[in-house]
């Protein structure tokens, strides 16, 4: 499968790239406070430790030979296996994403056919109105937004973290601090995926046999179920197949912002303090999840679209 | 029908009962406790706050910097603690904020240092246990010292006792220190976390589970860290100081300052540290208590001494006095701060006058005047040909850019004043790797713990390599004398003298582009009772300081 070497290119060039940043991670570790530089003949010597001097393809290499035991290493700023941190981080940033991008993808659909079977109706500018609005506005305008209304004025929902600082984990407050950042990010990112399935609708319902099964009586909720949405859907498929990526990396901005513990922040974090195993180990995760989300996305289009079964993938 | 009616009589006296056993229980349970302070020094100053003081209640504390390990005894120099080196470890002393930061007995309850200096011998408390159970000897003291002085451990406070010979144990309470020379701020120094040889002898420290899960001596007990979101601590009933009034501390972490103001005003959390331009709005609301004190860390620029331009001390000087130094209160700080004249403004050791590099271009131009500069062409002050022209670095440390705002602002005046300024930003390594190529550099400095620890800065053998702070080459006979003295002499009085020295010689010949000191402003809800304004109870570190007495705080 064209998977592996993917994954593996996407391995080189994030070691390379680290290697060529500027910034040393024994320095950043060693940094005292945050401003006190350490002495060099103690850089040197962690270096030595890490495996730091040791020639690029050799220090690859063995990454490379640990990785595919499933052994990430350890962090260097922790101190604490990074197949721990991952287990820390992973499932919040899974989770808020994923209900996030749910909240997307539905309101995406049901308002995208909304507008685009009725190009020209009021209904249909309002909604590209709001999609475009919605599309200019930067992630964190949205959450600063949602944060000042809905939790600090109208006190509905709290204000950060993922649980109650001090209480037992239940559902219940999971949900209650997931209910606002998934909010914040289904209505950021609900633009992206509205207008792709506005224009693929109306571009379908235009079509001659549509037309034609209008004129011969076709209702039309039956008609947008049987004959329109099936292939109007396929460009969404496959844009929803392409963001898998974000499921991991995800959504830095809303997490700092609502104190989120998930892997966008970690990732951050691990590249500015030059933690290589950690950043590694969550750009992988990214690039498989990219790798899967794309697999997917070809194998509902193929559902959706018998022309896609025959004779192999015309993606190639 | 008559079931369910039943049932819902039945429920509803069970409720009633039930809650009148609530009432008695909460009415019986909270007793007043009186003045409970085993710390000689914190018994008479709280009498306001112990004597009514309701015991009970869970405080939330929002802060934005999370460790990676809680052994305070590697990370934490006690110059510089953090809340949990306050709250779940305890020193050999306790450093008292309101008694000028004054070491005050905690594990140790007495010491005796002999004529020369050099060995010191400290009585330790009876009957201190640690969180787990088990007792605390002199055995936890010279393991907790030897491990920060191993360097295999990479202890951060290793550079504090590099003048420590050896910790010698005398009996199961009594320890003794041997020093290489003379050293004034040791009692200080000991401040610093004791951890339990039990827990930790024989274990990687660098990967030890104590790291996660810490047990300490103090008045806060370790009782969860969920990461990325809070940590847990609840009172620890047997401290030998007495049980704090809390029952929990919680630590909030939130890394963005907006979050936790609003956590405040939300009541999510009862009080953070917050950002110089959130404080207006603070001010304006009536839940919230505002807590300004000034700090003891200066905003500043390093001068890289070594450069040619900056050789002459006049130009140094003259520079300063072209730095509007209240512009820079008003736009980076918020109004919140004051200029800075010196290192050690806002401590009992300050000795220069207010106004000793105060704005005044028409100074600065007499000044570099006298001493041969000429404005060319462009307005830029010259030399033998050579521009005033250099680039101030601002330290990009991931994440935030330290000292930008600061750096722009400062330019801006200097560039009025005839002084070609560039503003860029660096990597910490790329600017502390090389610093001999680096003109200037953004900094920050400061304890309000002891004047010993500018030591690190201005003395000339504090080199990088050496351990120390002293990147810019500053290298003067007269402060070298006087910081050695300062450090060597125990004498109160001779102490101040000789940090009056360093004051003048360094002003005479100054290290830095003055800039200002921040106010530290915490917010807490009105119902917090505790916290002070106590100058340098916030600084570069955050508000750690603020909690040298949060034992004695409480909730209304």
């Amino acid at each position: 499968m064209s998977a592996l070497p993917v994954l593996l290119l996407l391995s080189v060039l994030c070691f390379g790239l680290l290697q060529t940043a500027p910034g040393d991670p024994a320095e950043s570790l060693l940094r005292r406070g945050n401003l006190a530089p350490p002495p060099r003949a103690e850089v040197a010597r962690l270096r030595v430790t890490l495996g730091l001097d040791d020639p690029l393809p050799v220090q690859y290499g063995r990454w490379l030979r640990d990785a595919l035991r499933g052994d990430f290493g350890r962090s260097y700023s922790s101190g604490r296996p990074v197949r721990a941190v991952l287990r820390d981080v992973v499932p919040p940033t899974l989770l808020l994403l994923g209900v996030g991008f749910a909240l997307a993808w539905s309101a995406a659909l049901l308002l995208g056919v909304l507008s685009g079977s009725a190009p020209g109706s009021w209904r249909a500018r309002v909604i590209s109105g709001a999609t475009v609005a919605l599309l200019a506005l930067p992630t964190f305008v949205v959450a600063l937004i949602g944060l000042y209304l809905i939790a600090a004025t109208w006190r509905l929902l709290p204000t950060s973290g993922m649980t109650d600082a001090g209480e037992r984990v239940s559902v219940a407050q999971v949900v209650r601090h997931l209910a606002l950042p998934a909010l914040v990010l289904g209505v950021s990112y609900f633009g992206w995926y509205a207008r792709v399935v506005d224009a693929a609708v109306g571009e379908v319902h235009g079509m001659m046999y549509i037309q034609f099964a209008r004129a011969r009586g076709l209702p039309p909720g039956l008609l947008m179920r049987r004959h329109v949405l099936r292939p109007a859907l396929l460009p969404f498929v496959a844009q929803v197949g392409a963001s898998f990526g974000a499921l991991i990396g995800g959504a830095y901005a809303v997490e700092v912002i609502f104190a989120w513990p998930g892997a966008g922040r970690e990732l951050v974090r691990a590249a500015a303090s030059r933690d290589y195993p950690v950043v590694m180990a969550l750009v992988l995760l990214s690039g498989l999840a990219v790798v899967l989300g794309n697999l997917a996305a070809d194998l509902v289009c193929a559902v959706l679209d018998p022309r896609l079964r025959q004779a192999g993938s015309p993606r190639g | 029908m008559t079931t369910t009616i039943a049932r819902a009589w039945a429920a509803s006296r069970l409720l009633c009962v039930a809650a009148l056993i609530g009432l008695a229980v909460a009415c019986g349970g909270s007793s007043d406790k009186g003045a409970s302070n085993g710390s000689s020094s914190s018994g008479q100053q709280n009498a306001a706050t112990t004597a009514t003081a309701k015991v009970g209640g869970t405080l939330r504390w929002a802060t934005g910097f999370e460790r990676a390990s809680l052994n305070a005894a590697l990370q934490t120099p006690s110059a510089y603690p953090s809340i949990v080196s306050l709250t779940i470890f305890d020193g050999l002393t306790r450093i008292d904020p309101e008694k000028e930061y004054k070491p005050a007995p905690a594990l140790a309850t007495s010491w005796e240092a002999s004529a020369d200096g050099l060995t010191y011998t400290f009585k330790l408390r009876s009957g201190v246990k640690w969180h787990d159970g088990q007792p605390f000897n002199a055995d936890d003291v010279k393991f907790t010292y030897d491990m920060v002085r191993n360097p295999a451990s990479g202890a951060i406070t290793a550079s504090d006792f590099t003048l420590l010979d050896r910790v010698e144990v005398v009996d199961p309470l009594t320890v003794r220190m041997v020093l290489k020379q003379p050293f004034a701020p040791l009692l200080g120094k000991v401040a610093l976390a004791i951890v339990p040889k039990h827990l930790l002898d024989g274990k990687d420290v660098k990967t030890a589970d104590f790291n996660i899960r810490p047990v300490g001596t103090g008045p806060f007990k370790f009782k969860e860290w969920r990461k990325g979101e809070f940590l847990e601590m609840e009172a620890n009933q047997e401290y030998w100081g007495g049980r704090p009034n809390l029952d929990r501390f919680i630590l909030k972490f939130a890394p963005d300052a907006s979050t936790r103001f609003l956590q405040v005003q939300t009541g999510e959390s009862e009080g953070a540290i917050i950002e110089s331009k959130q404080v207006a709005q603070a001010k304006g609301s009536d839940k919230l208590n505002v807590i300004s004190t000034k700090s003891a860390s200066p905003m500043v620029f390093v001068f890289n001494v070594r450069n040619p331009l900056f050789t002459d001390p006049r130009v140094r000087i003259a520079i300063n006095h072209a730095i509007d130094k209240e512009a820079l209160v008003k736009s980076a700080g918020s109004g919140v701060g004051t200029a800075a004249y010196g290192p050690l403004q806002n401590t009992p050791f300050d000795s220069q006058p207010a106004d000793a590099f105060a704005y005044d271009p028409k100074k600065s131009e007499q000044i570099f005047t006298d001493a041969g500069w000429r404005k060319g062409s462009s307005g830029v002050w010259e030399k033998d040909g050579r521009p005033l022209s250099f680039t101030l670095y601002a330290q990009d440390y991931g994440g935030t850019i330290f000292g930008l705002n600061e750096a722009n602002v400062m330019a801006t005046s200097m560039k009025q004043n005839g002084i070609d300024v560039k503003v860029e930003t660096r990597t910490a390594s790329q600017l502390f790797g090389a610093p001999e190529k680096i003109d200037a550099i953004m900094y920050n400095f400061g304890s309000p713990v002891d004047a010993d620890e500018l030591y690190f800065l201005f003395h000339s053998s504090a080199t990088i390599e050496r351990g120390g702070y002293n990147f810019g080459g500053y290298n003067n006979k007269q402060v070298d004398a006087a910081l050695d003295a300062g450090r060597t002499t125990t004498d109160d009085a001779k102490r101040k003298a000789a940090y009056r020295e360093f004051q003048n010689a360094l002003n005479a010949d100054p290290a830095n582009g003055w800039g200002y000191y921040p106010d530290g402003v915490v917010v807490a809800l009105k119902k917090v009772r505790g916290p002070k304004v106590i100058p340098g109870a916030t600084s570069n570190t955050g508000e750690a300081f603020l909690f040298s007495n949060v034992k004695d705080w409480s909730l209304e």
